[in-house]
This record gives C-alpha cells, structure tokens and sequence, in this order.
C-alpha cells in the first residue's frame, strides 16, 4: 500500500523564485571595495580585526588597484550590518569583503 | 508522582476532518510504499537530522493546519538563515513529522513565532560557533492538559508532549530555516539539545510565581518561551538555604562559562525541593535573581593572579564581546556580575520533589537568543 507525504521544505530562494546574483566585477581596478569588520575596533582604537583581513585589504589596495576602500564595523560578530550601513555599502561599493578570518 | 502521565492526550481527530485541503497545499509531494521507503526518502533529501521523522501525510497535516485557524499560506515571516517561509503549511508538515497533535499546534505557531522576534537573532543563532539551541519552555494549564513533563525527567524522556514540540521546533529550523551543521550551523561541539530541546514548568511544585508571571502572563494563560541555550550543567546544592545560596553563587561563575566573555542572559531551573528550601528562608523569586547578579560573580584579581586574562585579545577580556571599551579594572576586591541585569537571569522551577537537583543553562551572549515569550493564541 503506498500513501502520499508532502515536502517539508518551502520553495528555493534562488533564481527561481525572481532573486538574482549580483553582477561578478571582472577586475578590481579602480573598483571601491567594502569591508564588513565584524570585531569593530578595541578600545584603543585599533582595527580588532584578525591580521589576515587587515593584509587582504593591505594586499588589494597596494596589488590589485582598488581605488577606495570602505570599512562598516558591525555593532557585534553575530548581528547583520546596520541598516544605514548596509544602504551605503550598496550605494557606494562595487564589491564587498565579508566574514571572518582566523 | 509524574504529573505529566496522567493527562495524556487522546488521538489526533484525524476522522474529524471532513474538507481536505490537499489541493491548496503548494508543497510537492511524493508517493512512499512504505514507512521504511519515507524514512529512506528523508534522509536522502536531508529532511531529517537523523532521528527518524514520521510521515507527513496530507491527512494528519490538514488536521494540525485546521487546529491553527489560520490561513494555509499565512506567514509567520523568514526562518533563517535559509530565508524560508514559515507558512501556516510548512509548519504544520514539520510537526506532523514531529508527531505533533492538533491540540499543540498553538504552542508551536507560538515557538516560532518567538524565534522569528528580530531580537531573537535567529540567523546567529543558528549559525553561531556556540552550542546553544533554543529550549522551549511552557506554562499554563496546557503542560497539564496535553501531558508535558515538568517533574522528574523534567529535561528528557518519557513524555510525547515535550519531544513532539522540541522536535516540531528543530525540524522548523532544520528544513525551512536550514540550519544544517557544518554549512550553515557552524556549532563546534553543539549538544543534544539540537535534537530536541523542550522543557515545562513545575508550577504544582513552586512556591514562586511561574516564570510567564514573572515575565506579566497571568498564571491561566497558556505561555511559551524560548531561550537558546546551553545544555542544561547539572548542580547538587543541598542543605539549608544558606548552604544553598554559597553553593550556587561558587558554581556559576567559572572562568570558562560563556558569560565570561559574552554576557548575555542565563537560565537557572531550580528543584522544587531547593525553590521550597529558599522559599521558606523567606527569598521571593525576585530576591533569588537579585542574589544570584549579586553574588555570583567573577573575581577579577583571581583570574588575573591566576593569568587566564589576556587584555591584548577580545575573546580573553571580561565581556570583550560585549564592551567597548572595556569595562574598567576592579578595583579593592571588586567581583564582576555574569549579566549586565537582573532582568537578564530567568528562574524556573522543573524537576521532581526528590533531591536537590538544579540546572544552569548558559545563553548565547549579547548577541542574541534572548528569552521571548508568546501567548499560544498568539502565534499568528
């Protein structure tokens, strides 16, 4: 005897559903490029930041002709960026560098 | 006495529905030839986290959909972090493979819901490196009506109520918030309670308001909260309250406890016979949470004699991910509270009436996974 079950799952948020991936930058030259700090800043101001992030911004700027570099400080590692930071991110941005390094 | 046995509820009225909805359901479906061909099909399409799931056949979801009163399609918003739609239909197919009944579909709308809160965070939540998973938590006359366990086992076995709503919740966040270890929970120990987390009140047996009361239910209200948590770390404090309280405020504060370097709130589950000891030492619920923020609380200059503190890292600064700057140095002895707030510390009493069993479950941190609470009727 067979019977029926029902997917548990709902519809994949995707292409198909009309979302569509940002456009692939073909080269960084000159290219402003944000970068999402999800540690923000010590209390001496330093960049919290582990090292590997602080040199691929060091490396893109210096090898890769980025031309700005924008730094958006998340208020803590597990919460999405402001709001206001997000809008200027998309405003201004060509590309984003996200997540954290250790 | 086990309070949750005597209650359990009847069958699901499966033979009470007489409208079927199967033509509205927009999720795609499959024919199984048997249980053990389902059981193989959800694991292979990774609808299961491995436990064994029941079928979710049109007939028992049209009968969880119905207890709901809402629309199929209605939305309880975006479960992260796949960013799936919590709909009225999706859920109730999650709880019938969770084994849930009409009657608790109230409590589950209501679950969601509160993990849906925006102050919830429930994209850290499931993502985050920590092992916490949100415990469900019931008060009201529901726990009695529908068979929860609040006594012994209070945390684990034994009652289809707690494991049918545990469940129900993991499987929402499992296939329509796509929390899948490794791709997108990236927990690096996690813990049992990812399986199933779900506990109740023993409010036959406390001599204190319940924990919806302390949060302004009323104590007839059907109330469900959820905290993301660790698992629950078991404490023996006999004794007199006196004895109880040291032994308390020693065991919490231990340097390597989440609330060292992230803050956040905490979870105490209190014995009955410990909550009866305090109680009749004369401490409200409100003077327990007081004492706890006041007492349990890490020594400073230990830690630095001891040289756990490394100021030139975050993740070894008291409450590094919580303050910046950080908080001064203590001076002349002075100990540093787990929590920013009294407000921050949730108190329920579970458990049997046999020993001097309590639990501590650590929350997340300032990040998120803060208690929320909703009335069941109040899910949608």
């Amino acid at each position: 005897m067979t019977f029926r079950v029902l997917e548990p799952t709902p519809p994949p948020v995707g292409t198909k559903s009309g979302l569509q991936l940002a456009h692939r930058l073909g080269s960084l030259e000159g290219k402003t490029l944000a970068f999402v700090d999800a540690w923000g800043r010590h209390s001496s101001s330093a960049d919290a930041m582990y090292p590997l992030m602080k040199d691929i911004r060091r490396r893109l700027t210096t090898e890769y002709g980025i031309a700005e570099i924008l730094w958006f400080p998340k208020q803590n590692i597990a919460t999405p960026l402001a709001n206001e930071d997000l809008a200027e991110l998309i405003r201004r941005a060509n590309g984003a560098v996200v997540g954290e390094a250790i | 006495m086990r309070t949750d046995r005597e209650n359990l509820p009847a069958r699901s009225p499966l033979s009470a529905v007489t409208a079927p909805l199967s033509d509205a359901f927009r999720a795609r479906s499959h024919e199984v030839e048997s249980f053990w061909a389902w059981h193989e099909l959800a694991w292979e399409r990774g609808w299961t986290d491995g436990l064994p799931v029941a079928p979710p056949t049109p007939e028992k979801v049209e009968a969880l959909v119905e207890a709901c009163g809402l629309p199929l399609q209605h939305s309880l918003g975006k479960v992260a972090p796949a960013g799936g739609e919590a709909t009225v239909e999706t859920i109730a197919i999650n709880a019938a493979m969770a084994g849930c009944w009409p009657d608790l579909m109230p409590l589950v709308l209501a679950a969601v819901d509160c993990a849906l809160d925006p102050a919830f965070n429930l994209n850290g939540v499931q993502g985050t490196t920590n092992p916490c998973a949100p415990l469900t938590i019931v008060n009201g006359p529901v726990r009695v009506r529908e068979g929860f366990a609040f006594a012994e086992g209070a945390f684990g076995g034994g009652s289809r109520a707690n494991a049918a709503l545990g469940r129900a919740m993991r499987l929402v966040l499992w296939n329509i918030g796509g929390g899948k270890p490794g791709l997108t929970d990236m927990a690096t120990v996690g813990q049992p309670g990812k399986w199933c987390y779900s506990i109740a009140e023993n409010e036959e047996h406390s001599p204190w308001p319940s924990l919806a009361e302390d949060r302004g239910y009323s104590r007839d209200e059907d109330v469900v909260t959820v905290f993301a948590c660790d698992a629950p770390h078991a404490m023996f404090v006999s004794g007199d309250a006196e004895r109880i309280l040291k032994l308390i405020a020693q065991s919490l504060p231990r340097w390597s406890v989440n609330m060292f370097f992230a803050a956040g709130q905490m979870l105490l589950v209190i014995g009955p016979r410990v909550a009866d000891a305090l109680a009749r030492y004369g401490m409200t619920r409100a003077d327990f949470k007081q004492f706890v923020h006041d007492h349990a609380r890490f020594d400073y200059a230990e830690m630095v004699g001891a040289g756990v503190l490394d100021d030139s890292d975050q993740s070894m600064t008291y409450w590094g991910a919580f303050s910046r700057p950080q908080p001064a140095i203590p001076q002349d002895g002075e100990r540093l509270p787990m929590v920013p707030t009294v407000d921050d510390i949730h108190v329920v009493v579970a458990g049997g009436t046999g020993q001097w069993w309590c639990a501590f479950c650590p929350g997340w941190g300032h990040y998120g996974g803060h208690a929320q609470s909703r009335r069941a009727k109040d899910g949608a």
